[in-house]
Formats: structure tokens, sequence, C-alpha cells
């Protein structure tokens, strides 16, 4: 539960490439792992917060994403059903911010990922699963420059084992 | 050549719970929670073929969860539609987990359903013994020859769901049906099991298997000695068959005391005192109760028991007898341990019902 004094209140974020960023506690808790370190690290204010999984790029679009959705309520507890539930809509908002090259992409999505911001994570793979939606392999393979590692035996396998999947 | 160069690597550096996190959202989609009986697995099928990384993640996506059974249209390699029926595609499936053990062991959550001819039902049942580890399970219809072969199945599996639906057609004396005791039985062999849902044999086939629809209750010598608090995870029951003899409500309530959702239906009055027995044993637990009857059933007037209509509700067999507070005070049942919110849960028809005390 937060605080008045806590809304007021800045962190310190120190990005793998040294840059710091000063943003308020609302904005920052939106990640798990940060508001999980403020809280080990109690009152101390001056202490940075190191994040030496993320750059300062990725990092300043994170925090773009964590101020516009600073005052949405806090997510519950994922569960195994969780996956039945979800489509493939993204907000407005959300589809224009993410649309970033596919470097960029995946980088919000391993520091989503990182952070713990499961919010974020969502809108990351909806835009993934997206992209690869209706796709055939090959099309797949070329979009993320993939190397097919399949021989043409294993290939047949593959075709044949899941042949009962297949539709149109 | 540059632009490019940046672009290697990007997709490999997400780790593989982010990549089965994203397969995961092609599972399943929003329009197919509508059908979930027969769920598309068409998205996740060309990500198989991509990479050996993409393959491990897949394959699990897709076998975790089968719905099998339905007709469906797929194109061939010349973009013609191809009409490919439920059973070939069963076939498939069968020979599939039964070469590749691996795979098979991937799947968690089984939905068959289709006509009930004796290859289709066999093929089915062969499904469900090659795929060891499912825990939920959906069988909609099978013919009446494979009775005991399923039973034999589905003691092979540690179900945690499990929905059954067998109203067979019979056109021969000697035909078999699966029984409220043949379900038991199962239960008690797991001990896992958290919900289930049966829809068993109607009118005169009680007759063929000897479990009469008429005065006696012939289960009252069956062994169930092995029933008390065999299920204590079992939390949801419905069940609609035309046997619900007192003997066997009884085994209901000794087998699964923590009941929170009870949906029965009862043929006749003679159950009144196993079900008071039961309210007892849930009333602790239960949130939900309904108690579906016949419009046949009378209750002799000397056996009857007023009650105001405020008390509880009445339906015939397309709605649902309610019990609300009153008819558990009458019942001898404490209301106040049930659960708060489970009055919401009740629907009203203002009509009087009638219930022997037994």
């Amino acid at each position: 539960m937060s605080t008045t004094e806590d809304k007021t209140r800045k962190v310190k974020l120190v990005t793998s490439d040294n840059e710091e960023f000063e943003v308020d506690w609302e904005v920052a808790t939106r990640s798990v792992l940060i508001k999980h370190m403020l809280e080990d690290i109690g009152e101390s204010e001056e202490q940075a917060i190191p994040l030496p999984n993320v750059t300062a790029n990725v990092l300043k679009k994170v925090l773009e994403w964590c101020e516009h959705h600073r005052k949405d309520p806090e997510p519950a507890p994922e569960s195994s059903d969780d996956n039945r539930k979800r489509t493939l809509e993204i907000g407005d908002w959300d589809a224009k911010f993410i649309q970033v090259d596919q470097e960029m992409l995946f980088e919000i999505i391993l520091a989503a990922n990182y952070l713990d911001i499961k919010a974020l994570l969502d809108v990351g793979c909806k835009t993934v699963a997206n992209m690869i939606k209706g796709k055939q392999p090959e099309e797949i393979r070329k979009m993320f420059n993939i190397v097919n590692d399949f021989t043409p035996e294993e290939e047949a396998q593959i075709k044949k084992e899941n042949e009962w999947a297949e539709d149109r | 050549m540059t632009e490019i160069h940046s672009r290697i690597g990007n997709e490999s550096k997400v780790p593989t719970e982010i990549l089965d996190r994203i397969f995961g959202l092609h599972g399943r989609s929003s329009e197919d929670s509508e059908q979930i009986t027969f769920l598309p697995k068409s998205c996740l099928y060309p990500l198989l073929s991509v990479c050996k990384r993409w393959r491990s993640v897949a394959e699990r996506r897709l076998y975790m969860n089968v719905c099998l059974g339905c007709d469906k249209t797929i194109q061939d390699k010349d973009g013609n539609e191809l009409k490919v029926t439920g059973r070939e595609i069963c076939m498939r499936f069968c020979e599939t987990v039964q070469n590749n053990p691996c795979l098979a062991s991937y799947v968690r959550e089984l939905n068959l359903s289709g006509p009930d001819k004796l290859e289709d039902s066999r093929i089915r049942i062969d499904i469900i013994r090659n795929c060891k580890k499912v825990t939920r399970l959906s069988i909609v219809s099978f013919h009446s020859d494979h009775v005991d072969d399923l039973m034999a199945a589905l003691a092979e599996t540690d179900l945690v769901s499990l929905d059954l639906m067998h109203i067979p057609i019979l056109t021969e004396r000697n035909s078999r049906c699966f029984s409220l005791p043949m379900l038991f039985e199962l239960l008690q062999r797991w001990p896992r099991i958290e919900s289930v849902s049966a829809t068993l044999g109607k009118g005169d086939i009680c007759k063929y298997f000897g479990l009469g629809t008429g005065g006696e209750d012939v289960n009252g010598d069956m062994d169930f000695t092995r029933a008390a608090g065999a299920c204590p995870s079992l939390r949801t029951i419905h069940l609609e068959a035309d046997n619900f003899e007192p003997s066997l409500l009884n085994v209901v309530g000794d087998m699964a005391p923590n009941l929170e959702d009870v949906s029965i239906v009862l043929q006749n009055n003679r159950c009144n005192v196993a079900l008071h027995r039961c309210l007892q044993i849930w009333s602790p637990s239960l949130t939900k109760l309904a108690v579906h009857t016949s419009l046949f059933v009378t209750f002799p007037r000397h056996e009857r028991t007023a009650l105001p209509s405020k008390c509880c509700t009445f339906s015939s067999r397309a709605g649902s007898i309610v019990f609300r507070r009153r008819i558990f005070a009458w019942l001898g049942v404490g209301w106040t341990s049930l659960r708060s919110g489970s009055d919401a849960m009740f629907k009203q028809t203002p009509c009087e019902f009638f219930m022997g005390r037994g």
C-alpha cells in the first residue's frame, strides 16, 4: 500500500550505460522489481537503483509507458487460466507506443520481463503474436532473420506428426 | 546489409519463457472461447516448422490442450479446400500419441467429441490410454459396447476434472450404459479430482444395467467401503442420471464432504433423507445448490411438508429447485455456516415446492 509520502518521493535509477534517471515513486513502482528493491533499501532516498540489464534508450521508453500507466490499478496475480482469457487486442495508446523497430520491440520485452512489468510485457508479446499470426514458417524466418536448422527429414516428420492440427 | 546485420539475434535474445508466453496467445483467441469444444490450433501449427527452438516451445503449447471431434476444412498445396472429417483428425492424433510418447506426455487437457459410432469410440479410448498425463477430460458420446473399455482407460488416469456425457440410443437389450456406480468407483481412484460433470443414461435404460427406476433402492448393498473422504478435493459435482437412488446420494456425501457447487437430478422423493444428510455434511462448504426434478414426480399428500413459497423455488426439468435460507433451517442445516454471497447465486421462480420429510 503506497502512502502520500511515497507518491511525492523521487527515485533514482541507473542504467547499464551509467545514465541516471530521476522519476516519481509512482512511476518507478510500476516495476515490481524496482518496488521490491525500494522496499529493501527502505528510507535511503539518495541511494540509486542499479539496472544493469537495461540501457538508457530502452529505459527511457519503458518509463514513458510507466508514466502513462502510473494510475493504473495493480495487476492481479497471474493464474494458469489467464492465457485462455487473453486476446491479441492492444489498447490504442499502447499500440501507438509499441510502434518501434524490431530491435527496440524485443528490448522492451526483455526489459519488461526483467523489471517485472506484466502489463508492458503483455503489450510486447501481443505485438509479436500479431506479427506472426497467419504467417507461414518461411515468412516468420524472414521476418525475424531466423535460420532454418531442420533437415528435410525432420521437416517431414514434423508435418506428419502434427497433421491433425493443420488448418486452413 | 547493415540493417540486416543489426537484426540478427533480436529474436534469439528472447528467453524461452517469453516465447512460450507469445505462443500461448495463439493457442486460444477470444472468439475461440465461445466454442471451447473445438479449438483451432491453426496458429500454432506453422510455428513448429520455423526452427528447433520454436518447435520445442510450440509443440508443448499445441499438445497441452487438445480438442478433437469436429470436421474441418484445410487447403491443399494448390489452395483447394479439402474437408477432413473429425474421425480422420482423431486417427491422426491417435497415431501421433501412440508413436511419440513424448508428445503424448504434453497432453493435459483433452476434449473428445463426435459421433458415437463404434470406430470413433475406439479411437477416443485409445487416445485416452496414450495420453497418460491428462488431467482434464471431456468426453461426449461413445458407443455402448465400449463402456468397459472406457472405464478401464479412465481408471489409468489421475484426473482433476471430468466432463462425461453418455446418453445411448439403445436398440438392443444388451446394450451397456455408463452408470453412477461406475463413475463413483472411478472417483475413488482420483484423489486430486476437483470437478465432475456427468450426464448419464436416460429412462428405461437403467433396467438393462440392473439399477431399476422403480421403488426399491437396488444400490443399497453396493460396496463403497473406500468411499469415505475419498475425494477431499472435489468441489463441484453436476450429476444427471435417472438412477439417483438414496444409497448413491449417500455415497456422494461420504466420498466428497467438501462440495461447494452441487447440481443433481432426483427422480423421486425417496432421496429426501439422504439429501438431508448430505446437506448437513456439505453445509460448511456449500455455496451453490440446485436440485432438479422431473415433472412426473409426485409426492404423496400425507408425506408432504408444505413450505411457504418464499422458502425455496421450484422448477421442473428445465430449471432448478433452489434451496434458500429457510429450507436449510427446515433441513436442520445451519445457513450461517454457508459462505456469504451464496444466496445471490440462486435464481427464483415463484412456485411452491413440496418435499417429504422422509
